[in-house]
C-alpha cells in the first residue's frame, strides 16, 4: 500500500501550515501575555 | 567524525555563530536573573509563567538534536512511517497535558517528580524511581552533550571537544546565572530559531525541486519509503510513542513546568506545544525525501538534513541548519540542568541528609549542583564512547515502567505503592529482557505493558482511599522571599 501524491503532499503541506503558523501564535500569545501583565 | 575538509561551513564561521549565540545566551541569562530573590524564583521563576512563555518552553525543550537530524535520519531509512513515528513523541506532551493542570492544583508547593512520589506512594517506590529518573536525566544529559560535539563537528570541522566543550559550558553558565527563568526565556527564542529555520528550508526545498517531482523519484528510486505496511516501521511507530510518553510522565524536565507555570496554564501549554511539535519531525523529515530528487550522495545517514539545507539555500542554509541545532541542544541542555539540580538537590540533599536546610541554603546547593552536573557531563562525554549515548534507549524500558504508576497515582485514589512498585520493577526487568532477546524496538512497548498489568492487579486488590490533601505539602522556609 503506497502513499499516493496526493495524500503525500496533504500531510506534508498541512505540517507545513502549523509550522509557519506557530511562530506567529507564539508571538501573539506573548504580546498577548505581556499585556494582561502574565508573561512570568 | 568528518574531517575540516568534509565539514559544510567554513570552521571560522562557525565559531563566529557559537560566539554570537553564546554571547546572548549568557546575557541573557544575566539580564533576567539579576533580580531573581529566593528559591521558588530561581528554580521555578517564581510558579508564574504564562501561557506563551510555558507553550515555548515545552516545545523547545522537546526538539532536540534528534528531532532536527535523526528524523531527517529516519525518513530516508524507514520513509513515511518514519517521519509520522517521530512525530508521534508529541502524543507524550498531548497526554501530559491534564496531569499539568492535575500537578499544579494538587501540589501547589512541590518541586520535583520525586515529591509526589514520595508523598503518594511512600519511601520505597520513591527510591525506586529517583534511580530510574536520575540515570534516564544523565543519559540524555551525555546524549545531549556528545550530540554537541559531533553535530559541531559535522556541520563546522569544530573539533568534537571544542564543540561539546563549548555547549555544555555556556548552557551551564546562562542556567546557573539566571536560574529557570533564563531556561524558559531563552527557549521561547530558541523555539522561534527552530521553527523559522525549518520554515526557510523546507519551503525553498519545495520551491527549488517541487513536492511532485520530489514524491515521483522516492517512487521511482525508493518506493519502499511510501511503502505503508513497512513492518519495522509500524512497530518503531508504537515503540517509540511509549518511549516517549514514558520520558515525559515520569521526567522532572516535565514536572518542573507544571510546578512554574501559572494556575490554569499548564493544560493549555502542553497541548499547545503538543500540536506544535508534531509537525516538527515531519517536515525535517520531507526534506530528507527531496535526496533523491536532488541525486544527491549522502556518506553520513544524520547528514542528510544539512546537506539538502545547503544544497538548496548554500552557506546560508548550513548557517540555518547550525542555529537551529545549536537552538535544539541548548533548549534541551538547559531545561535538563535546572530540572535534574532541582531533583537533586530536594529529593536527595533535602530529603536525606538535610531535611532543614532553608530555601537559601537549598538555592547555594542548586547551584552548585548545576555546575557539578555541567562537569560529570563533559566527563562521560569526553572520551566519547558510542554506547553511551545509546544508554538513552536503553532506558525505553525503565521509563515506560513509570507511566502507568504516575497516572493511577495522579488520578485514582485506589492506586496504592504495591502496584506502584510491581509496575516499576517488573516492568522494566521486562522491557531490558525483551530488549536483548527480541530487539530495542519493543523495550518499552513491553516495559508499559507489564506495569500496566501489575498497577491494575494493584487496583483490583487495593482498598486503599488516597486523601489527595496529603500532597499538600509546605515549602521550606524562606522559599518565596529569600533568606
Amino acid at each position: 500500500m503506497t502513499l499516493g501524491m496526493a495524500p503525500f503532499a496533504a500531510l506534508i503541506y498541512f505540517a507545513l501550515a502549523i509550522v509557519i503558523a506557530a511562530p506567529a501564535v507564539l508571538i501573539w500569545m506573548w504580546l498577548r501575555d505581556r499585556r494582561k501583565g502574565e508573561l512570568w | 567524525m568528518n574531517a575540516v575538509n568534509d565539514a559544510i561551513l567554513d570552521p571560522l564561521i562557525g565559531w563566529f555563530i557559537l560566539a554570537a549565540f553564546s554571547a546572548l545566551w549568557i546575557f541573557l541569562g544575566w539580564f533576567w536573573g539579576r533580580r531573581s530573590e529566593g528559591l521558588d524564583d530561581y528554580v521555578l521563576a517564581g510558579r508564574r509563567v504564562g501561557l506563551a512563555l510555558g507553550t515555548a518552553t515545552a516545545m523547545a525543550t522537546w526538539v532536540t538534536s534528534n528531532t532536527t537530524m535523526a528524523a531527517p535520519q529516519l525518513a530516508l531509512q524507514m520513509g513515511a512511517w518514519g517521519m509520522l513515528g517521530y512525530s508521534l513523541g508529541a502524543v507524550g506532551l498531548l497526554l501530559f497535558a491534564p496531569l499539568a493542570g492535575r500537578i499544579r492544583r494538587l501540589m501547589p508547593h512541590g518541586y520535583t517528580s520525586g515529591d509526589f512520589v514520595r508523598l503518594r506512594y511512600g519511601r520505597t517506590a520513591w527510591r525506586i524511581f529517583l534511580v530510574i529518573s536520575l540515570c534516564y536525566s544523565l543519559g540524555w544529559l551525555v546524549s545531549m552533550g556528545m550530540a554537541g560535539g559531533v553535530l559541531i563537528n559535522a556541520l563546522t570541522g569544530i573539533p568534537y571537544h571544542y564543540g561539546m566543550t563549548v555547549i555544555l559550558v555556556i548552557c551551564v553558565g546562562y542556567t546557573l546565572l539566571g536560574g529557570f527563568r533564563a531556561v524558559i526565556g531563552t527557549d521561547f527564542i530558541q523555539a522561534l530559531l527552530i521553527l523559522v529555520g525549518l520554515v526557510v528550508i523546507a519551503v525553498l526545498a519545495i520551491g527549488t525541486v517541487g513536492i511532485g517531482p520530489i514524491h515521483s523519484a522516492v517512487l521511482e528510486r525508493r518506493p519502499e519509503l511510501l511503502n505503508l505496511l513497512l513492518p519495522a516501521g509500524i512497530m518503531f511507530l508504537f515503540n517509540n510513542l511509549l518511549f516517549g510518553i514514558g520520558e515525559i510522565f515520569h521526567s522532572n524536565v516535565w514536572w518542573s513546568r507544571a510546578f512554574s507555570f501559572r494556575p490554569g496554564v499548564g493544560a493549555k501549554a502542553y497541548t499547545l506545544a503538543g500540536l506544535f511539535w508534531a509537525p516538527i519531525p515531519i517536515v525535517a523529515g520531507f526534506v530528507a525525501l527531496a535526496v533523491p530528487a536532488l541525486d544527491l550522495n549522502i556518506p553520513a545517514a544524520d547528514m542528510v538534513g544539512p546537506m539538502v539545507a545547503a544544497t538548496v539555500l548554500g552557506t546560508t542554509g548550513a548557517v540555518l541548519v547550525l542555529i537551529m541545532v545549536f537552538s535544539a541542544l541548548s533548549s534541551s541542555l538547559d531545561s535538563l540542568l535546572a530540572a535534574t539540580s532541582i531533583l537533586v538537590v530536594e529529593d536527595i540533599y533535602r530529603r536525606h541528609l538535610r531535611p532543614e536546610a532553608s530555601a537559601a541554603q537549598l538555592r547555594r546547593v542548586t547551584a552548585i549542583v548545576i555546575v557539578g552536573l555541567g562537569v560529570l557531563t563533559w566527563l562521560l562525554c569526553a572520551p566519547r564512547i558510542a554506547t553511551l549515548a545509546e544508554l538513552l534507549y536503553f532506558t525505553g524500558a525503565f521509563v515506560a515502567s513509570t507511566i502507568w504508576p504516575v497516572a493511577a497515582g495522579l488520578f485514582l485514589k485506589r492506586a496504592g505503592a504495591a502496584g506502584a512498585i510491581a509496575g516499576m520493577l517488573l516492568g522494566s526487568a521486562a522491557g531490558i529482557a525483551s530488549y536483548f532477546i527480541i530487539g530495542f524496538y519493543v523495550a518499552a512497548l513491553v516495559g508499559a505493558a507489564v506495569s500496566m498489568s501489575c498497577v491494575l492487579c494493584g487496583l483490583l486488590v487495593s482498598r486503599l482511599e488516597f486523601d489527595w490533601q496529603a500532597l499538600g505539602e509546605a515549602e521550606p522556609r524562606g522559599a518565596e522571599a529569600g533568606a
